[in-house]
Order: C-alpha cells, then sequence, then structure tokens
C-alpha cells in the first residue's frame, strides 16, 4: 500500500509540475509585448470535469 | 465507470514577428518571415477512480507501470505550434506549420479513410462521444502551404499542402487490451513466472494450474476489464483473442472439455515489439495535396500519403507446428491443409517442450527452464500439464485445460500509399443540400496468412517463402567447403542433387551434420540442417491487402418545420421548429480487396470470408442550436450491415448552465448489436458496452 500512495503522489507531482512550466511560459512572454487579454482569445483555461458509466443493457449494472 | 478531470490551458501568442515591428515588436526582422505566431495546449487529465475504487486495485497490481498511466492519462503540451508566413515565395503566398498538431484531411466524418495522420487516444474513449479534434492524438510535424490561386478559368483557390513527420505513431499507440498488454501481470517486464505460482488442479489432478491472473480470462467477460478495453484475451472465440485452440474432435464453445490448450501471447514491451518510439526515418509519414475550387461550387483535393499502417499482430505459427521435418514441408491432409505437428524447432530446443512429469527429479528444474524460455527470451514454448490461464483451479472439470502454448507474437507495420481524392458540392440552386464524396486506395494493410491447417493459395505462400529459405541455405552451402563436399558426395552415392542430399528426397534421408543455426543465433534441433529463424518464419505468413475506403454522403441545413407535414413544429419551444438544424448522412464501404481468413479477426479488422470483403456503415445524424444557442443536442443512428450492429448516440450540451461559464455536456451512446458479429467497423467490440456520460466543463479564464 506504501508503493502505491508513493506512486501516487509522484503523479501528481507531475501534474504540478506541468502547471508550473505552463504558468512559466506564459508569464516569461508577457513582459515581451505579449497580449495577454485575459478573457480575450489569446489564452483559455477550462475545467472539465466527465463521470462516464459504461454498463451493460442496465445502467445500474457498469463496470 | 470513469471519473476523469481535465484542465485544459489554450494559450496563443500574436504576432511573434510582425510586419510593422519584427522579433516582439522590436523590429528586429527576420529574413524571409512576414509573420508569425505562436501556441499551445497544454492538456492535464487525472482520473482519481483507479485510486478509490477497489476493483481496480484488484486487477492491476501496482508493480505494474501502466497503472499510473490510468491514473493520469494526460500531462502535458497537446499541441505546440509556430505558425510562420513567409509571404511571397516565386509569385505565391507560402505558410507554414511547425509542431505538434493535428492533420485533418478528408470529409468523412468517424471514418479512417484520409484523415488517418493522427492516431487516436482509444484509451480514452470508446468509438464515438468525444469530438474528434479532442480524440485525435497530436504528433509533431512540419506542414507547407503554397496557395497558387486561380489557375486558368476553371480553377480557383488552388493551394498545394505537403507535410513530413519522423513521429509517425500508429493508432493503437494507447490501446487497453486485456491479456494482451496494458496492466496485466503477464505484461509486467519484472514477471518472469513463479514455479510457486502453480499447484496441482482439484479437478484435473496431475495438471498445473495458478490462481493469479489478475484479468480471469475465466471470469464474466465484463467483470475483469478495464473501462476503455477494446477487447481481451478470453475464452469467447467469437469477440475476443482466443486464449485457446480448439481440438478437431470435439465442439469449439466456451466450455467443452477437450479444447484444452491455452494460447498465452508474448507481446512484449521495448524494442522490435508493438511499441513505436522516437523521431527517426523509419517512423516516417509524408503527405501531399491539392485542393482547389472547380465550376466555382465543387470543391475538390486530391491526397497522396506514404507511411505506415497501423500495425497488425503475426502469431508465429511455424515456430510451433511441424513444416521444418519430413520432407520439409510436412504431412497434407486429403483436402490440401498442413496438418500441425510440433516442429523439432520446438521440441529439440532447451526450454523448448515441458512436459509435467512429478516423478522427474528434474521436473521443476525443467520448469523454471520453460518459463523463462517463456517469459524472459519471449519464445515460443509448450507446457503439457500446465494451464497457467487457471481453468483447473475452479470447481467446475468442463472447463478444464491441460496444455499451454506460449506463442512468440510481433507485430508488423508495412508500409502504404494512399491514394485519395474528396469532393463536395454545393447544390445552392435545387436542394441546398451540400454532397460529399471520399474515395482513398491504400495499397498495402497487413494480413495474415496461416501458417498450417490451411489450404490453397495460403499454404502455396508459405510454402514458396520456406522454399527461399531453402534456397538460400543452399547458396551459402559453399562458405563450409567441408559440409559442401560431404554433400556433393553424398548427393552422387543416391543419384540426387544438392537439394535432395540436405533436405531429403523420396527414398533418400537428408544428410544431416550439426549443429546448424536459425540464421539468429539459435541452434536448429539436433537431426535439423534448416531452422529458419524468427525473421523467416515472421515472413511466411505476413502478406498484405490493398483496402478500398469510400464515403458518399450530404448534409443539408433546414427548418424542422420546413419539411411536408411538420409545420407543427414551430409551436415547439426553443425555436426546434424554425431553427436551423443540420442534417448529415454517410454511407461509408469498406473494401478488403485479397484477405485471408484468420484466427485473429478481431484484431485486423480481417472479415471471415470472401462475402465479408465489402464492409458498409451507414450514418445518419441531426443536431441545431436552439434556445438562443444555448441548447446543443446531436442525434445520430448508424448501421454496419455486416454485423447487424445498430448504434445510437444521443448528446447535448447546454452553454452558459446555471451560470455564465458552465457548460454542461451529457450523452449516451448505445451499441446496440449482437456480440458475436464481428466486422470490419469494430462496432462489434464494444457490444456488450454502452455508455453514458455527464460532463461539466467550467471556462476559468
Amino acid at each position: 500500500m506504501t508503493k502505491h500512495n508513493r506512486k501516487q503522489r509522484s503523479g501528481l507531482r507531475g501534474l504540478v509540475a506541468g502547471l508550473a512550466v505552463v504558468a512559466g511560459l506564459v508569464w516569461l512572454t508577457s513582459p515581451a509585448h505579449a497580449t495577454i487579454r485575459v478573457g480575450d482569445s489569446e489564452i483559455q483555461v477550462v475545467y472539465e470535469m466527465q463521470h462516464a458509466f459504461q454498463f451493460d443493457g442496465s445502467p445500474g449494472d457498469n463496470f | 465507470m470513469q471519473w476523469r478531470n481535465e484542465l485544459r490551458v489554450e494559450y496563443e501568442y500574436q504576432d511573434l514577428v510582425s510586419t510593422e515591428g519584427g522579433l516582439f515588436g522590436k523590429n528586429i526582422k527576420i529574413p524571409g518571415v512576414r509573420r508569425a505566431d505562436f501556441s499551445f495546449m497544454y492538456r492535464g487529465r487525472f482520473d482519481p477512480v483507479y485510486e478509490v475504487r477497489d476493483k481496480y486495485d484488484d486487477m492491476y497490481s501496482h508493480r505494474i507501470k501502466q497503472f499510473k498511466s490510468f491514473t493520469f492519462p494526460e500531462n502535458g503540451f497537446r499541441e505546440m505550434n509556430l505558425d510562420v508566413d513567409f509571404g511571397d515565395v516565386m509569385g505565391h503566398r507560402l505558410s507554414m506549420k511547425l509542431g505538434k498538431q493535428q492533420i485533418v484531411w478528408g470529409e468523412s466524418d468517424l471514418f479512417r479513410s484520409i484523415d488517418i495522420a493522427n492516431p487516436l487516444r482509444l484509451d480514452q474513449n470508446q468509438a464515438v462521444g468525444e469530438a474528434f479534434e479532442d480524440f485525435r492524438s497530436p504528433i509533431w510535424a512540419v506542414k507547407f502551404l503554397y496557395d497558387i490561386g486561380n489557375v486558368g478559368t476553371l480553377l480557383s483557390n488552388v493551394g498545394l499542402e505537403f507535410f513530413y513527420t519522423p513521429r509517425w505513431r500508429s493508432l493503437v499507440q494507447h490501446l487497453v487490451l486485456e491479456g494482451g498488454w496494458g496492466g496485466l501481470r503477464y505484461d509486467d517486464p519484472n514477471y518472469i513466472g513463479d514455479v510457486e505460482d502453480y499447484f496441482d488442479s482439484p479437478t484435473s489432478p496431475g495438471t498445473l494450474t495458478t490462481k493469479g491472473v489478475p484479468w480471469g480470462p475465466y471470469h464474466d467477460y465484463a467483470r475483469s476489464r478495464h473501462p476503455w478495453s477494446v477487447f481481451r484475451v478470453g475464452r469467447n472465440l467469437a469477440n475476443m483473442a482466443p486464449d485457446s485452440g480448439c481440438n478437431a474432435d470435439v465442439p469449439c464453445t466456451d466450455d467443452a472439455a477437450g479444447r484444452n490448450t491455452n494460447f498465452l501471447y508474448r507481446i512484449g514491451g521495448g524494442r522490435h515489439t508493438h511499441h513505436i518510439r522516437g523521431t527517426k526515418w523509419a517512423n516516417s509519414m509524408v503527405g501531399v495535396r491539392m485542393m482547389g475550387k472547380a465550376f466555382d461550387n465543387f470543391d475538390f483535393t486530391l491526397n497522396y500519403m506514404y507511411k505506415r499502417v497501423d500495425p497488425y499482430a503475426v502469431f508465429d505459427l511455424p515456430s510451433f507446428f511441424g513444416v521444418d521435418h519430413d520432407d520439409g514441408l510436412g504431412t497434407v491432409d486429403q483436402y490440401g491443409r498442413r496438418l500441425g505437428s510440433f516442429s523439432n524447432t520446438l521440441l529439440g530446443s532447451p526450454g523448448g517442450f515441458f512436459a509435467h512429469d512429478p516423478s522427474n527429479p528434474n521436473n521443476m528444474l525443467n520448469f523454471r527452464r520453460a518459463l523463462d524460455r517463456c517469459f524472459e527470451e519471449n519464445r515460443a514454448s509448450f507446457f503439457s500439464g500446465v494451464d497457467m490461464l487457471g481453468y483447473s483451479q475452479d470447481g467446475n472439470p468442463d472447463n478444464d485445460r491441460a496444455a499451454t502454448a506460449c506463442f512468440e507474437v510481433a507485430h508488423s507495420y508495412p508500409w502504404t500509399n494512399v491514394f485519395g481524392f474528396t469532393v463536395t458540392y454545393n447544390d445552392f440552386d435545387y436542394t441546398g443540400a451540400v454532397f460529399r464524396l471520399e474515395q482513398s486506395w491504400s495499397t498495402n494493410e497487413g494480413r495474415n496468412w496461416g501458417g498450417s491447417n490451411y489450404g490453397g493459395r495460403s499454404q502455396a505462400h508459405f510454402d514458396a517463402k520456406l522454399q527461399h529459405a531453402r534456397e538460400v541455405y543452399l547458396a551459402r552451402l559453399d562458405d563450409n567447403p567441408e559440409y559442401a563436399a560431404a554433400v556433393d558426395t553424398y548427393a552422387a552415392e543416391n543419384g540426387v542433387d544438392r537439394h535432395g542430399a540436405v533436405f531429403g528426397a523420396p527414398g533418400v534421408d537428408p544428410l544431416i551434420t550439426g549443429p546448424h543455426s536459425d540464421g539468429e543465433g539459435h541452434p536448429c534441433a539436433p537431426g535439423v540442417n534448416v531452422c529458419p529463424g524468427k525473421k523467416i518464419n515472421g515472413a511466411r505468413i505476413k502478406q498484405g491487402s490493398s483496402v478500398w475506403r469510400s464515403m458518399i454522403g450530404f448534409d443539408l441545413i433546414q427548418s424542422i418545420q420546413s419539411f411536408p407535414g411538420m409545420a407543427w413544429t414551430r409551436g415547439l419551444p426553443g425555436g426546434i421548429g424554425d431553427q436551423a438544424t443540420f442534417y448529415t448522412f454517410q454511407a461509408l464501404t469498406t473494401y478488403q480487396n485479397d484477405n485471408r481468413p484468420s484466427g485473429v479477426n478481431a484484431f485486423t479488422n480481417a472479415p471471415r470470408d470472401r462475402h465479408h470483403r465489402f464492409n458498409q456503415l451507414y450514418t445518419f445524424g441531426l443536431s441545431g442550436f436552439y434556445f438562443r444557442g444555448k441548447l446543443e443536442p446531436l442525434f445520430a443512428v448508424a448501421y454496419s450491415v455486416n454485423s447487424k450492429h445498430p448504434l445510437i448516440l444521443a448528446q447535448s450540451y447546454w452553454h452558459d448552465f446555471l451560470i455564465r461559464n458552465l457548460d454542461i455536456f451529457a450523452g449516451t451512446v448505445m451499441y446496440m448489436g449482437g456480440r458475436n458479429d464481428t466486422d470490419g467497423t469494430g462496432l462489434h467490440l464494444w457490444a456488450d458496452r454502452d455508455l453514458f456520460w455527464i460532463r461539466l466543463q467550467y471556462y476559468l479564464l
């Protein structure tokens, strides 16, 4: 179980690191006369959560 | 079930280089570049269901690295592109897109005919339900567009597009295939098979069996599957890759006693396997297309691509069956089929053949050696008296199995030329519809030839390849003058040629001088002069087929109330009756030009017989924006003719649901086919699993 949890944390670290790189890129280019207009089309951030159920005949019988 | 959390950041830096200011608006001019934009899209996905649901803990042991990719299927730059406008180059405008991108060609929806440059994330979705732009996996490529404009008086908007990538990726790059790869014990690179995992079967004493196969091929089909698994290795021959061979004299059904040899497919990871990695010439894909407009309302494209095709499996049956002994070709039965018998290569190699015999003091040592050969060396081996899939460990004696064949499996990605064209016709004057046509011809897509137990052309092909291997061997005979002299003497004594002396002839035994090797470093069994290695054996059963794909369809935009008898819909709320509704129809046809029956139909898109070479799928959909654009429903039906498989899709967006930045998206897909009908559409792979999803989409920025 310990091993299992460690894997989970390293995955989350990866996610956080990925976001940090994104933030860095956005920030680095911003002083260079970049046109990041928040709320405009230049940058868009979307969060999605999807629940998907696969079932065989009856939705109660999901996998 | 899946619980997917996704964060997406789309970013665009316009005018990285601009005509007015140069690089970063700093007057740094870059020669030849008129304008450049930079953009990327980051996408991270996290699915905690694999952490919170005990079922998956049991299914996927934690030491398997794929488990992590289920929880975090994506985390990185999905797209990253530099768009460069070079301005006028030799009289016309040239532009380029360099980066990780989607190359979307063709006019069809849901049909891989010309839209084949990008693979699909099959481990994140079923066949339908997700927008294709989210479904495709972008690849690193460079694409040029040369905008020519008018040519003569008939053609306008003419352009030439060219792309190249050294990073082609196959459609099945992310495929969840239970019992093949993707999170199963046997795919664990650390698993080499433990002798201690096996015990005497309670129902078939004298047979070793095991409990430790987490994907349980003997369990109920549905219960042992990953949410997005495409198919699995199991006992139902119709819709799974078969986990056993049929004995000729018993019924070939699920639980018939006597269907007793397990098949274990050794699809190894790493080099020379199904994984396609890296940036290299061997992963090249190149495409060129010309587009334009003719006679004002015909849009056309001419397409050409040179690429590798999606993989098909090569089951190395010749490493098992006896085609390299007797007269070299084995015995033929009354139907002209080659009979299967174990090859000398298998029988004579250490660990190649293990027969469980508790009275033998070296029994467990031999077992260990055979397990190593199967799991570590990925080479063919046969276990008599061993049930590696655990059928014999339960209380049911009817499903017991007494042997296991460990198959070498290779994958092949032959090159193909894809020629295609598309035409769309805007029929403004009469129907108001847009007619679409797309045709493609792929010259070579991989198929298996049956190695044994097939007659006719399959056998002829197979024999010809063996004959070739022998000729190569004879041509090299003189490299060993001592052996060549012995062969010549023996040939003269018996009145045969060298071929007869080495391989035998009627009444003449082959002259055996050994030991010989298969040319790939493995010794032949004692008493065998030629034992073709993996490569030659592979060539013996590989074969390609050209495939024609066709789409004819139309799109129509019209309000529902404008149809005869539908005027009453005007009174429906949200403008359902009088807002524009979009109707689309497609007839999709696939024709396999030269296909062979094979035991791996489910995998290779192979029809079972000549009749099924034609594969037809019809789709019809309608969609629209109602309630001031807030409600965006889509209803679609599809029907696959060969497998008699109807499909229903119903989904809808509700934009700005409750609050301004929130969209809700829900839908369902019903796969209504009988699960035993295999055809080229692949819909049967989901026939036992319908889908319902609900998605909340929040625009943070």
